[in-house]
């Protein structure tokens, strides 16, 4: 292994791990404000720095990290009775491998060492580092394996905390959540027939060279979109820690950092999988008009240096990336919450048959061209 | 094989190993769920160490995503389970397993030992040949699936019909018991009359 | 010869139990599934016929050739298990009205099981051995659970799919073990490794003995056969016939085929091919346990479920002496099976139409004076008895007789085995004549429940058939005979 690889792999890593983390710090604070907005609040405005006897307020950008040191705080209260084992195990099983999933997301297009100052060669040469953090051979599938593996979590957490409502509240998790996984794998299925690939770098290259996803499979992007949002148990499916009823489910017996955790877990899932939708239906970093070697658009042609045609596809993920996570966030504050039969029956009834009815007339069509 | 991957074999083994046996001699069944959980990542990881990514993905996606969470799930659902006395003198049954696990273990062991006929006939695949990328890859699984092993993957379809209807039937039958209670008093009459 | 045509039995019994469940979910009128489903499993069996007698491929379809085998035997399995699970759908007809359990599931469920049967009788690989097993199984339990209101049968079916897991895992470790110790997974791949002495002879010794041990199972041999009572009452009368027929059947055919074709070598000598010893000592606790077992019991359906444990226990005699006379042994155990198919399908028959709704019989003394109240019904009881006790012109004398001739001529150390064999049917005959003594010779105690004898079409014809094939495979076995000389010529 050779240092440049362990250096930008580090680096990679690094990058990953500061923007899921300061995401999670700046949607903490978008979420609450657009909330207030939609509901016809104020939300949170007050928490700032204080400087010299005076609040720096910045819109409460800065409650998030007043959040967090207060749960640094809190007392990490575990149930008498609980196992405490699994108790703290939970957080970290469901939060884990979340992070380890973003190792195949391409966040950006690759990056040539020895042209980063000068304009794309015809051929390039020398190494190239791809922006993404591990190119395996079976791409998109470690997403779900990773994201299947953190069902446990809930469920576990759910148990351990011996107490009812989050036994129920587990035990919804664990259904919904495996109830889901066949529709969204399944979902998905269409557009690897399409790209005909299961790397996630080569299915955003064939959306370059072709059209986005989304035109193409717009019944696997709805199911999706669907799909993880269930997956996430956020509103409209949170019925594994409906307040109203089960008073947070799994969540109900942890206090402090732990639940802090949990909620991070939350979050980082929710960018996670705006970030699939982004590279597999919105064409990752593809700015229609740039290409590799600079801006050419209706006519208007601009050659850029390679460095910064890489900075603006990342630049152009993020993007992307945030708007996705907007129609999340839009998604979340708007429709009511469902009752649990009525998910189980979105899944088993419509949703698992019209994935199929998808991948049937993808099949059909890719067959007759 | 390079010394990193000698000891991500052995890692691997280990946590499996250490994992299969919490799994079964934990008395919380929920303990044990979790151990088998550890077990399944670490086999994956064994699967890795063969250059069988996929299947080691697949392990993942279907034992560690649905197979455990179903335990669990049935786990919780069935409630908190009395604990098994641990005291006393250790029952036959006990006796009778372990003393099976020590031959069964001992057996292969023995016979594996001395394994290099039958090496020739397995389809190993050294990591130095160039075509051995893809050898548990995508593509090679699914040639396989598809061409050479479609009459046992078209089989499984019927399998997996005949566990549908039958969880079907299964859970129905109830159902129409509870719906026609006179029905069941004269079926419990036939029985009591014996 | 194309696969489809190949494949056509297994075809026509699948896509047929998907039409039956159609049928049950579109139509309203539901009367008519027992016929529907009798008559496609009657067409698969009589497609395997014209198939066989039509002359077979030279070689199997490439594309099924390690997985299935196409040839005479397979289809003499195709034929049996097709025929005794028509058998059962008709007895199920009249059965499932008589008793208000009608629902149309059952007979999907059944044709379901019988293409696992099917499966698990042609497999020529471990993989396919493994899932015909568990189509089979899984259906099987579910027919065990068919009356959930029961105890019984809950009990039964939990017993049953506890202990069938646990010994289908068994028979999978042996079959990774296998392909682990001779790097094939098709039978005949295994078979010639082991041949060429290829093989790790201590590692297949493991993996033979644990297969023998899942299939042991599967036949309901001692010590494997726990389950068997408890499944066998706690099942609907249909199903319990379903369970012992085709079910010991496809066990048998693909014991058959695993032993003899992987490890019938008896040049590859010692480890590997060591199962004869083990298998006769099976032979003989099954014979002697399930002749014994069954005299003490009251209910006749546990009866009949250990006089099937010693059934197996016969079969497996010819199963050793497969071993030397392989042609003659292996013909007489498919025999056997066709003999044991159709007496015990009509034991099972004249069980269910000797009862009516409550008044059903159960015991023995419910059975008391029976024969005289329903001379007409107790009279297929009476055949069938004698032809599970192995009595002359029934077809149950001659497999007994092919299977423990095989085994003399086998080999002279396998006298002792015959000679267990005679004194555990002598014992036999006790418990089997004890029905027709109760039949005819018993009067009811008063007061005491007695059994009142059902009318349905389907059951009669169930009956007249099976009784049929009872009587005319005793009366003229030679042409049965000759027929399963062919099948077993089939076995490589």
């Amino acid at each position: 292994m050779d240092m440049i690889l362990l250096v930008s792999t580090l680096i990679k890593i690094a990058f990953i791990l500061v923007l899921i983390l300061t995401f999670n710090v700046v949607l903490l604070w978008v979420e609450r404000r657009l909330a207030a907005m939609i509901q016809d609040r104020i939300g949170p405005v007050r928490a700032g720095i204080p400087i010299f006897g005076y609040n720096l307020a910045l819109k409460g950008l800065v409650q998030p990290v007043a959040d967090a040191i207060k749960s640094l705080w809190k007392e990490d209260f575990v149930p008498p009775n609980a196992d405490k084992f699994l108790h703290a195990m939970a957080p970290l099983v469901a939060v884990i491998p979340v992070i380890v999933a973003f190792a195949v997301i391409p966040f950006g297009s690759s990056l040539y060492l020895n042209h980063a100052f000068e304009v794309l060669p015809p051929e390039p040469t020398g190494r190239v580092i791809p922006l993404q953090v591990a190119t395996m051979n079976f791409g998109i599938l470690f997403v779900f394996a990773m994201g299947g593996t953190g069902v446990v979590g809930s469920a576990i957490a759910g148990y351990s905390s011996n107490n009812k409502f989050s036994l129920v509240g587990g035990l919804r998790a664990a259904g919904q959540m495996v109830s889901y996984e066949v529709a969204l794998g399944l979902s998905l299925v269409g557009c690897f027939m399409l790209y005909n690939t299961l790397l996630i770098e080569d299915m955003v290259r064939w959306q370059i060279e072709n059209v986005w996803g989304i035109f193409l499979q717009p019944i696997a992007f709805i199911l999706f979109l669907t799909g993880s949002t269930a997956e996430m148990k956020r509103v409209p499916f949170d019925v594994p820690e409906a307040e109203a009823e089960i008073v947070g489910g799994f969540v109900l017996e942890y206090s402090g950092m732990k639940f802090a955790i949990f909620k991070m877990g939350e979050y980082f899932e929710l960018v996670l999988a705006s970030a699939v939708i982004v590279v597999l239906f919105l064409g990752g970093h593809h700015l229609p008009g740039l290409t590799d070697r600079g801006i050419d658009f209706l006519g208007f042609a601009q050659p850029l240096w390679h460095g910064a045609v890489v900075a603006i596809h990342l630049g152009v993920f993020l993007v992307k990336l945030v708007l996705v996570l907007w129609l999340q966030f839009m998604i979340r504050w708007t429709i009511p919450r469902f009752r649990y039969d009525q998910i189980m029956k979105l899944s088993w009834r419509y949703m698992l048959p019209l994935a199929l009815l998808n991948i049937f007339v993808t099949g059909v069509v890719i067959m007759a061209l | 094989m390079s010394i990193a991957a000698i000891s991500f074999f052995f890692v691997c083994g280990a946590v499996a190993i250490a994992s299969a046996l919490i799994t079964v001699t934990q008395n919380n069944p929920i303990r044990a769920a979790f151990s088998l959980l550890a077990h399944i990542i670490a086999l994956a990881g064994l699967f890795i160490g063969l250059q069988g990514h996929f299947l080691a993905v697949i392990q993942l996606i279907i034992y560690a995503g649905v197979v455990v969470v179903l335990f669990i799930f049935t786990i919780m659902y069935i409630g908190p389970v009395p604990k098994p006395e641990s005291a006393g003198r250790p029952s036959f049954a006990k006796l009778f397993s372990i003393a099976g696990m020590v031959v069964v273990t001992g057996a292969v062991t023995y016979a594996a030992l001395g394994y290099s006929p039958a090496l020739k006939g397995l389809n190993t695949c050294p990591e130095a040949v160039a075509e051995c990328g893809q050898f548990g890859g995508v593509e090679a699984f699914s040639a396989a699936l598809f061409r050479g092993g479609v009459v046992p993957f078209e089989l499984i379809s019927i399998l997996l019909t005949v566990a549908v209807v039958g969880a079907i039937m299964v859970a129905r039958g109830r159902l129409i018991y509870r719906e026609k209670p006179r029905r069941k008093k004269q079926e419990l009459s036939i029985e009591n009359n014996r | 010869m194309s696969p489809w045509l190949a494949l056509s039995p297994l075809l026509v019994v699948g896509i047929g139990s998907l039409t039956v469940m159609m049928v049950d979910a579109f139509s309203n009128k539901k009367d008519d599934l027992s016929i529907l489903s009798s008559a496609i499993l009657i067409a698969a069996a009589a497609i395997a016929g014209s198939l066989w007698f039509g002359g077979l491929p030279p070689q199997t379809p490439e594309i099924l050739a390690p997985y299935l085998a196409v040839d005479a035997m397979s289809q003499f399995f195709n034929i049996t298990i097709c025929g005794g699970a028509a058998l059962c759908a008709m007895l199920a007809g009249g059965y499932l009205r008589e008793h208000d359990l009608e629902r149309g599931d059952f007979y999907s469920m059944l044709m379901l099981c019988a293409f696992g049967a099917m499966v698990l009788s042609s497999a020529t690989d471990l993989v396919s051995v493994f899932i015909g097993l568990e189509t089979m199984s899984l259906g099987v339990y579910c027919l065990v659970a068919f009356r959930r209101g029961s105890a019984r049968a809950i009990e039964g079916a939990i017993k049953y799919f506890l202990l069938g897991s646990f010994a289908a895992a068994i028979l999978l470790f042996g079959s990774a073990l296998l392909y682990g110790a001779t790097g094939h997974t098709d039978l005949l791949g295994i078979g010639q490794t082991i041949r060429n002495g290829n093989a790790e002879l201590g590692l297949a010794l493991v993996a033979m003995s644990m297969l023998v041990v899942g299939l042991a199972f599967k036949v309901s041999a001692v010590p494997f056969h726990m389950w068997t009572p408890d499944a066998y009452e706690g099942a609907i009368t249909p199903a319990t016939a379903f369970m012992s027929v085709v079910v010991k059947a496809a066990a048998f055919a693909v014991m058959l085929r695993v032993l003899i074709t992987c490890f019938g070598d008896p040049l590859s000598a010692g480890a590997a091919s060591g199962w004869p010893p083990i298998i006769a000592v099976v032979a003989v606790v099954t014979m002697i346990y399930g002749n014994i077992a069954a005299i003490y019991q009251s209910n006749i359906k546990r009866m009949l479920a250990y006089s099937s444990i010693a059934h197996a226990g016969y079969i497996l005699i010819g199963v050793v002496a497969a071993f030397r006379v392989q042609n003659t042994a292996v013909s007489a155990v498919l025999y056997y099976l066709m003999a044991y198919t159709v007496s015990n399908v009509l034991a099972f028959g004249s069980l269910i139409v000797m009862g009516t709704r409550g008044k059903e019989a159960v015991t023995f003394d419910d059975l008391a004076g029976a024969g005289k109240r329903h001379p007409m019904a107790a009279l297929p009881f009476i055949i069938g008895m004698l032809s599970l006790m192995g009595f002359p012109p029934t077809a149950g004398f001659f497999g007994k007789y092919y299977v423990f001739n095989a085994a003399l001529q086998a080999d002279s150390g396998m006298h002792w085995l015959v000679i267990i064999a005679v004194i555990a049917s002598a014992i036999g005959a006790f418990y089997y004549l004890r029905v027709i003594v109760y039949l005819f010779m018993k009067d009811p105690e008063t007061g005491a429940p007695q059994a009142v004898a059902m009318k349905s079409g389907y059951v009669v014809t169930a009956l007249v058939l099976s009784a049929y094939f009872v009587l005319e495979m005793g009366i003229t076995p030679s042409n049965y005979l000759k027929m399963a000389l062919a099948a077993a010529a089939g076995l490589v």
